[in-house]
């Protein structure tokens, strides 16, 4: 089984690399981009909230926070984009550690909710503090270095996503990894063991925020654009923990199963431009209950099913 | 090895423990009995770190652990197991102990801490159960993997919170030999119990709690015959056999 899975990650590796030599910079890569960016967002989502079970509504905060960062050091500084990413990554480390010593001292809800609302801070202040966010309410326009074609975006989205999904696999296998899985069945049990919950959220917080964080940093190569609404809005922070409850929430390829499906669904959901966000609230809200394992978990029901039946006979 | 002095907890008005002090000797069994809402879990609480006493101390070996944090005092060597079971219920019931080895003292690596699990695993009878689910574990199994996983960390004291409420005579007379032979490997041990019939005759002498306050303290056999402790909890005179 483990070979299986090995194999279908080199083959759909090697036709990612190829896709752009063979169709050029437009039309599937600059839908992949998209459909790569949301599978680094909710891979990155998924340390925390998956693994750990710390549902945060607000890593848009991260996701802005490494837009706003890159886009002040490469667009205001001109300060080189290689660079700029780094700075953006370190920086928004740096605000989850901030962030998540008060915040991971919520449990449950109360910590979704202190996120979500830290979020909402985050683009009202952005909103109305110009001299802080570049562009204000309106924000700006990113001058991308001459000759950069979105075929260069592509690579550095998906060396993102790959370095994401491994940072993942690292983690899921690591005594990290089991760590905060015990501390999602129950905090004060794995306390009571000797495990420093507070230290293991934080730690899953900071991988958490680099990996958003640096999305957030590369879609500029892409969009060109920022503002506190595209960036901090509530709608980024639903659309990650969506992706990954389509998947398969602390599974390791539930983001990526659900990065591709939440992207089909968006295109449908442009045909209902006032609804999406009910109808995105409504899907989560009907995994949560019914299937929180999304599409890998129905693909175990299934296979437990036909297992059964097989043994009968 | 573990001792407290005066300790107290108030929750608003209501005293749960009220100038508890007792001391607890390398090797010993010590029960501790009393009727429901004695302050028995939160005396434990208390020295695990779970709730901190609002006056008095908790010593062990000789350092104040009272005001440390539960994942703290884990590592200096006190493990516990919990009144309702909390296994880690998506973990298998290998998982479960090898958490317990991580984190506690030892810090193992995870190749080293699976092998050393399944010794444990083996000591409470669940060798041939590693790979279920915990929530899918009988009460029975899921007492003994509260054992297990506390055990894992390596504890010199371990305290237990009933473990064997609950259970068919069979499974208790399995417990109580378990708690023997922990006690013949050097653990102390600290025991809160209901059926009298296990506690009486392994513990080395035991603690009774009333109100939050300690009312008796001594052998099985004295604690059968204090008049205060058959008014408060044993009813009638219980009879030893």
């Amino acid at each position: 089984m483990k070979s299986i899975y090995r194999i279908l990650v080199i083959i759909s590796l090697v036709i990612m690399v190829s896709i752009p030599k063979i169709s050029g910079a437009d039309g599937i890569v600059r839908y992949l981009l998209w459909v790569l960016l949301i599978i680094t967002l909710s891979s990155g989502w998924n340390i925390i909230g998956g693994y750990a079970g710390q549902f945060s509504l607000g890593h848009s905060v991260f996701y802005g926070i490494g837009a706003y960062i890159f886009v002040l050091f490469f667009h205001s500084f001109k300060i080189h984009w290689a660079l700029s990413f780094f700075i953006a990554g370190v920086f928004s480390v740096i605000t989850s550690i901030i962030v998540g010593v008060p915040t991971l001292r919520l449990r449950g809800g109360y910590f979704a909710v202190g996120t979500l609302t830290l979020s909402e801070v985050m683009r009202v202040w952005a909103n109305n503090a110009p001299e802080v966010f570049k562009g204000g309410v309106t924000g700006v326009a990113v001058t991308l270095p001459e000759g950069w074609s979105p075929i260069y975006s592509y690579y550095l989205m998906l060396s993102l996503t790959v370095v994401s999904v491994a940072i993942s696999y690292f983690v899921k296998n690591s005594t990290l990894g089991l760590k905060l899985r015990a501390i999602k069945d129950d905090e004060d049990a794995a306390e009571g063991l000797g495990i420093n919950v507070l230290r293991c959220k934080v730690a899953a917080l900071m991988l958490s925020s680099l990996i958003v964080s640096l999305a957030g940093a590369a879609q500029i190569t892409f969009t060109a654009y920022v503002s506190p609404d595209s960036v901090f809005g509530v709608k980024r922070s639903l659309e990650m923990v969506l992706a990954c409850l389509l998947g398969g929430l602390g599974t390791l390829y539930g983001p990526i199963i659900g990065g591709a499906l939440f992207e089909i669904l968006a295109r449908i959901l442009w045909g209902f431009p006032h609804l999406h966000l009910l109808i995105y609230g409504g899907i989560i809200a009907t995994l949560i209950v019914f299937e929180p394992r999304g599409v890998i978990g129905i693909a175990d029901r299934i296979r437990h099913i036909l297992k059964s039946r097989l043994f009968l006979r | 090895m573990l001792e407290g002095a005066n300790i107290s907890k108030f929750f608003g008005g209501l005293a749960a423990l009220k100038n508890v002090s007792f001391s607890l000797n390398m090797g010993e069994i010590v029960g501790l009995i009393g009727p429901n809402g004695a302050g028995k879990t939160t005396l434990f609480n208390v020295i695990t770190g779970f709730t901190p006493p609002s006056s008095g101390i908790v010593r062990f070996k000789g350092r104040k652990i009272s005001g440390l944090k539960p994942h703290k005092i884990c590592k200096l060597g006190i493990a516990r197991t919990y009144q309702i079971v909390k296994p880690f219920s998506n973990l298998t019931v290998l998982e479960n102990v090898v958490v317990g080895m991580v984190s506690g003292r030892r810090k193992l690596s995870l190749s080293k801490a699976r092998s050393e699990a399944l010794e444990i695993l083996k000591l409470v009878g669940l060798e041939n159960k590693e790979s279920i689910q915990a929530k899918n574990l009988t009460l029975m199994d899921k007492k003994m993997l509260e054992f297990a996983r506390a055990l894992a960390t390596e504890p010199e004291v371990l305290l237990l919170d009933e473990v064997c409420a609950g259970l068919n005579p069979a499974e208790i007379h399995r417990a109580v030999q378990l708690i023997k032979n922990l006690q013949k490997q050097g653990l102390t041990i600290f025991w809160i119990e209901h059926i009298m019939r296990a506690i009486m005759a392994v513990a080395d002498r035991i603690i009774v709690l009333h109100h939050g306050e300690k009312i008796a303290e001594g052998t099985p056999r004295e604690i059968a015959n204090d008049s205060k402790v058959i008014d408060a909890y044993l009813g009638e005179k219980y009879l030893l056999g």
